[in-house]
């Protein structure tokens, strides 16, 4: 026999009747792209010393989470209205920057409850042009340490279609509890799975002003190469549920905020705002933040907008972790 | 429109195929799984730039097989495919023709396999195939042969009766 002739039978009939997962497959491969489109960002930003634009942050700091907060928020009482959302085709806002690492970083600082006690900011990346931004902390309260990656994504709409026709079709969405809202965006949950060691919990929304904010949370103080310090992730899927609904997560914020925030975790290289045009005095009109003496529950209890309610039972499938 | 953006129909459509790919590659069910899941979720992250690429499903394969040369650096040396068969329901699998072939195919490197899963499954030209694992076409040619050579002699007298079973 020549095998050279033969060989691509061989193969076509040994295979060719193989009935894969499809899918897992798709899901797990989806789960994926996402995790490599995060670390994509962040070894961009760690990079980015060639782009004026790239704002890039590795710092290794250890701050008390009620610390940040003080730092971070101004004297005004109560939760104010958050600004409106731009769109991707508007102008930005006058007097407002692209949102940076820093801002995800102290945002998400702000949000998280008290009693999460030491918070250390890993990472902090923002690409206005990406339309990405993200930061990567790492929690300890006492019961091991554990790490909490909040990234939001603009500027890419094709993103929001390609995830929300996850919870449009339930033979996509293995692995996770999808949600269509009744304004059109989605909420999709995910715990239990983990590219690595450890566990992962995930909750996703996609707005319909084509924004989506993912958070992410492991048992472990890093998402690769690092053992499980707790039997699950610090936060409720409900609390992460709260976070994402926060309206406090804007593509573009006050200058102000932007420079707060940078002072709080200074980088190697000062953030460059993207689409300033506001002179310096607009960054006294900007929005507040939610009042620092407020308790964390108390912000927590009042995410502006409220998500929307789900207009669909979720299509929950249960199968096997991807991966 | 329920996937405007194509990555999910993409995905269903390339899916079963890509599998085959990895199946041949590690000769495992679960490692070929992981395979695709790594493939799609490269071809996830770069698809709002899918215009730019000529066929994507054949980019797609390339992607996968590329995903097998790297994980198997990274992992263990004397990591070896385990050959399983899948549990999942099949049209007439031949069994004895997937055990015979994953067996032969561990014995050879993983850049071997690569190349003659591509020339031979794939029906990719030498030339393509240089282009795809980054070497020339003289050293995909010499490898081409040293592996069915190599295959030729663990298959033996097997050879025959897995043509006309």
């Amino acid at each position: 026999m020549n095998l050279d002739d033969e060989l691509a039978e061989l193969m076509h009939r040994a295979v060719d009747t193989l009935d894969p997962p499809t899918d897992r497959l798709i899901a797990g491969g989806v789960a994926r792209g996402r995790t490599l489109r995060r670390r994509r960002y962040f070894t961009l930003a760690a990079e980015g010393a060639t782009c004026v634009l790239v704002l890039v942050a590795v710092a290794a700091m250890t701050v008390q989470l009620i610390t940040a907060r003080t730092h971070g928020t101004s004297a005004s009482a109560g939760v104010k209205p958050s600004p409106a959302i731009p769109t991707l085709t508007a102008a930005p806002p006058e007097g407002t920057v692209a949102v940076t690492g820093q801002v995800m970083a102290q945002t998400l600082l702000d949000l998280l409850p008290a009693e999460l006690g030491n918070v250390r900011v890993v990472r902090m990346a923002g690409r206005s042009f990406t339309g990405f931004a993200a930061a990567e902390v790492v929690i300890d309260d006492g019961h091991g340490a554990a790490e909490l990656a909040i990234s939001m994504t603009y500027r890419m709409p094709n993103h929001r279609n390609i995830v929300s026709a996850e919870c449009s079709d339930p033979t996509v969405s293995t692995d996770v509890v999808c949600r269509i809202m009744t304004d059109g965006g989605f909420l999709s949950t995910s715990h239990g799975g983990g590219s690595g060691i450890a566990t992962k919990w995930q909750v996703q929304l996609g707005r319909t002003d084509n924004v989506q904010i993912e958070l992410t949370e492991w048992n472990a103080p890093a998402e690769k190469d690092a053992r499980q310090t707790r039997p699950k992730p610090p936060l409720t899927v409900s609390q992460m549920t709260t976070i994402v609904g926060s309206g406090r997560w804007q593509t573009h914020v006050s200058a102000a905020l932007a420079a707060r925030a940078a002072s709080l975790f200074p980088t190697e290289k000062q953030p460059t705002p993207a689409y300033t045009n506001a002179p310096p005095s607009a960054q006294t009109t900007e929005p507040s933040l939610p009042h620092v003496n407020q308790p964390p529950s108390a912000q927590l209890s009042n995410p502006t907008p409220a998500l929307p309610s789900p207009t669909t039972p979720s299509p929950l499938v249960t199968l096997p972790t991807a991966y | 429109m329920r996937d405007p953006d194509g990555f999910t129909a993409f995905a269903h459509a390339q899916s079963r195929s890509l599998f085959g790919t990895a199946w041949l590659l590690t000769g495992d069910w679960h490692a070929s799984e992981d395979l695709v899941q790594e493939a799609l979720g490269r071809m996830y992250r770069y698809w709002h730039r899918i215009d730019r690429i000529e066929n994507p499903a054949a980019y797609a394969h390339t992607v996968l097989v590329r995903a097998f040369l790297s994980q198997r650096r990274r992992r263990s040396s004397t990591e070896r495919p385990v050959r399983e068969l899948p549990d999942a329901p099949e049209r007439e699998p031949d069994h004895a023709l997937r055990i015979t072939l994953a067996d032969a195919l561990a014995t050879l490197s993983k850049r071997d396999r690569a190349v003659l899963v591509l020339r031979y499954l794939e029906d990719r030209s030498v030339e393509q195939v240089a282009v795809d694992l980054d070497r020339s076409p003289g050293a995909i040619r010499v490898q081409s042969m040293r592996a069915l050579s190599r295959l030729r002699d663990v298959l033996g007298e097997d050879t025959t009766e897995l043509v006309h079973p």
